[in-house]
């Protein structure tokens, strides 16, 4: 298959996703086990992440900025904060959700379908990209949001005690980098980026998983493209959101 | 009753399925059988809607089942229960779940009801002790009596079963046939089994209908088929030497 056929695969996979879920009691129930799965089973890992980037980068700016006589050091607040809100939270936590979630997606999905599981939804009168996928995306859609703000909270405390317990910075200092000429709307640009990623991480995922064929070999094949497509997506929507929202 | 006409299908521009026609009544066991790679499967994937023939035409009572809408074909599905060879038990759910399944989708009962519901399935099928445990920690038999479980729990007017008891010993075999077989004629069900077993043949099969290289070229009662002169259905018959051996003593 070439690329215009995923393309309109993909499409039609969607099309038939976002439709009216069989039962609403069931697919709460669902939606909570999605956000439990991906949302809070993601949490360790984001905030492990986030603690330890924030604080390496705070130190490479307070490494840089030290030296200079010129540049007043609550830069060190400010530099980090945006590379955090701009950046970090935002894509590199999708480029790493991509590798966890992605994965996870498209293997329980893939083994879903080699052993008919997902044959015998249909059989049921089930639609099944409806029944199986629309939570995983909506969940997804949901916690992402929250994951980065956590993110970028522990990114920043990560950073705040790296440089300030450290005594490279004074607290006042950092401080007031931090709160310096702070926008709301950036802070909108990377909820947009966030849900963006989301759903191009959940339903790109998806789509491997849902349509892999043959047996466990493929699961794995499924399961590292959905990881790489994932990524190339993040990539490329990020470039284009930033081309629009920030020029 | 599920009529089948001119049934066609080919992948890539290969024919595997040619002009297939035949007649399931309800409440007998119909058995469609034949070498592997002869097309069994795919003749009972298009006759559920898994794949699309080429041409031709799959009646549930008188519904066409391949020229009908979306919804339509829901309803219709609604109304059938499959066996998967590998028993397609969901993982994440135990035994007595996966057999609720259905109804927690389709059914109107109220929460004791189905409980019961689950129960009757369950001591129908000899598995009341197994209710609590995951698919992966029953043996193959017990996933096989489990789907056939969660297949009648809609009390469906259609089963198919895809070789219900490849893997398993001959004693659970027989038991699954025998299970089978009874259900079909209790709930008056029109029941469509795929197998290569010559064992179950005899056992239960009312009807049988044998596919060689995508063609039907036999069909016949069960019992009738020893002594069918097709030459590719007798190699099929007596490819073992036991049943030589029982032919020959006949």
């Amino acid at each position: 298959m070439n690329l215009f056929e995923h393309i309109g695969l993909y499409a039609l996979l969607l099309r038939k996703t976002f439709t009216r879920p069989i039962k609403f009691s069931l697919f709460r129930r669902q939606l909570v086990h999605e956000i439990d799965q991906i949302g809070i089973g993601s949490l360790p890992l984001v905030g492990i992440i986030s603690v330890f980037m924030g604080a390496v980068i705070s130190l490479q700016f307070a490494a840089d900025i030290m030296s200079s006589q010129l540049i007043p050091k609550y830069t060190v607040g400010y530099a980090s904060r945006q590379s955090i809100i701009y950046e970090f939270s935002t894509t590199v936590v999708a480029l790493i959700l991509a590798g966890k979630v992605g994965s996870s997606i498209a293997s329980e999905l893939g083994t879903m379908r080699i052993t008919e599981q997902i044959d015998a939804l249909e059989i049921m009168g089930i639609n099944s990209r409806s029944f199986l996928i629309l939570p995983k995306i909506m969940g997804f859609l949901f916690i992402n949001p929250f994951l980065v703000m956590i993110s970028m909270v522990l990114g920043i405390s990560g950073a705040y005690f790296t440089v300030v317990a450290t005594g490279m910075i004074a607290h006042e200092d950092f401080m007031y980098g931090v709160q310096m000429d702070f926008k709301t709307f950036d802070v909108i640009y990377a909820m947009v980026k966030t849900v963006v990623f989301a759903f191009l991480i959940s339903s790109i995922s998806a789509y491997m998983g849902y349509n892999t064929s043959g047996g466990s070999l493929e699961v794995g094949k499924s399961s590292t493209q959905a990881v790489v497509y994932s990524i190339f997506s993040i990539l490329a929507s990020n470039l284009v959101i930033t081309y629009l929202m920030l020029l | 009753m599920i009529e089948v006409k001119n049934l066609n299908k080919s992948f890539d521009g290969r024919q595997v399925l040619f002009d297939i026609d035949s007649t399931f009544e309800s409440g007998k066991v119909n058995m469609v059988i034949g070498r592997s790679g002869s097309g069994k499967t795919v003749f009972l994937k298009c006759m559920v809607g898994l794949l699309t023939p080429d041409t031709g035409s799959v009646l549930y009572d008188g519904r066409d089942f391949t020229a009908a809408d979306e919804k339509t074909r829901m309803m219709i599905r609604r109304e059938m229960g499959k066996v998967f060879q590998m028993g397609a038990l969901f993982d994440s759910m135990t035994v007595a779940e996966n057999v609720q399944f259905p109804l927690d989708l389709f059914s109107t009962m109220g929460k004791g009801e189905k409980k019961d519901r689950v129960e009757f399935c369950l001591e129908k099928v000899n598995l009341t002790q197994a209710h609590k445990l995951y698919p992966a920690e029953i043996s193959g038999g017990m996933k096989k009596r489990t789907a056939i479980a969660r297949a009648i729990s809609l009390n469906p007017k259609y089963l198919f079963c895809d070789e219900p008891n490849s893997g398993l010993d001959p004693e659970t075999s027989i038991l699954i046939d025998n299970l089978v077989s009874s259900l079909t004629h209790e709930f008056n069900m029109t029941t469509v089994i795929i197998s290569h077993d010559m064992n179950s043949v005899f056992e239960i099969g009312e009807k049988v209908m044998f596919l060689y290289e995508g063609r039907k070229v036999w069909e016949g009662k069960g019992r009738e088929i020893a002594g069918a002169d097709h030459p590719a259905l007798r190699e099929f018959v007596f490819a073992s030497e036991l049943m030589k051996k029982l032919h020959n003593i006949k």
